[in-house]
């Protein structure tokens, strides 16, 4: 289970409303590398984690993009609250607009609403774990592109800060990856499915 | 200090405790990384304690309910502060 704590991982006190800029941001929350994604990707795949070190990983790491997506929205909210219906022209934001107003929805920059066909959680260790260093990769280079774009220091110190965090978790599903490695047969070391297999 | 000073104290102690316990997933034998979570445990209480003496509830089992239902008190943490 899990409980709330009323507070953000890192702060978020954005000052001038820019709705231009929540149109791209959004896609950390909702898009195809963002936080939503990586949340139920690591809490679906602990299920069938055989080594409990690594399940622990995935729990902890799946828990921390929970307060990541958190973030991302805190921020999509704060660049979207205050604007003017002319902003929001001129920043071509009407067609979320139109259905969301102010408010928050889990979509990627170009409108795709979330979806789960963006992760994987296949069973298999060893694959699961390569795509957890992938994924981190992939919000990296988001976050990446994010900072090439974003021009307000209020929003570049948390995004920043989630960029830095997926380089960590990087190196932590590494060595997890290490971790069920080692506990494989060496005869069949990259084959095996140790969670279905050695049972 | 001002709410968010003191927010800032309970974000930094609350980031060192996560950060070191990804680390101790991967590295559970590591003892001064132990050592380390230890001193930051002592710390991190001290910290909340302080700020929900203040400024109310971080968590809603602890309000303290002779003050009325405070968990809906105060700024959500999506809320800027004027």
């Amino acid at each position: 289970m899990w409980k709330y704590e009323k507070k953000l991982q890192f702060p978020v006190n954005i000052k001038n409303p820019n709705p231009a800029m929540a149109k791209y941001i959004i896609s950390q929350y909702g898009g195809p590398h963002g936080e939503i994604g990586a949340s139920l990707r690591y809490l679906s795949q602990r299920f069938s984690m055989p080594n409990r070190q690594v399940a622990g990983i995935l729990t902890d790491i799946g828990t921390e993009e929970l307060a990541h997506l958190e973030i991302v929205s805190t921020i999509v909210r704060q660049l979207m609250k205050g604007a003017t219906v002319e902003q929001i022209k001129a920043a071509g934001v009407e067609d979320y607009f139109v259905d969301h107003t102010a408010g928050v929805y889990p979509q990627a920059a170009n409108g795709m609403p979330f979806n789960a066909a963006t992760l994987a959680s296949t069973g298999d260790a060893i694959t699961d774990l390569s795509e957890d260093m992938a994924a981190e990769q992939k919000a990296r280079l988001t976050y990446d592109n994010i900072l090439r774009m974003a021009d307000d220091p209020d929003v570049i110190a948390p995004i920043r800060f989630l960029r830095e965090r997926e380089i960590v978790h990087y190196q932590r599903f590494g060595e997890s990856l290490r971790l069920v490695q080692d506990g494989l047969n060496s005869k069949n070391f990259y084959a095996i499915n140790p969670e279905f297999d050695m049972r | 200090m001002n709410r968010e000073e003191m927010l800032r104290k309970v974000q930094e102690a609350d980031f060192v405790l996560y950060d070191v316990s990804l680390f101790l997933d991967t590295h559970p034998d590591n003892q001064a990384a132990l050592n380390f979570f230890k001193e930051y445990q002592a710390y991190y209480t001290e910290v909340v304690s302080d700020y929900e003496a203040a400024f109310g509830p971080l968590v809603s089992y602890d309000v303290d309910t002779d003050q009325g239902w405070t968990w809906v008190q105060g700024p959500w943490p999506w809320e800027m502060e004027d």
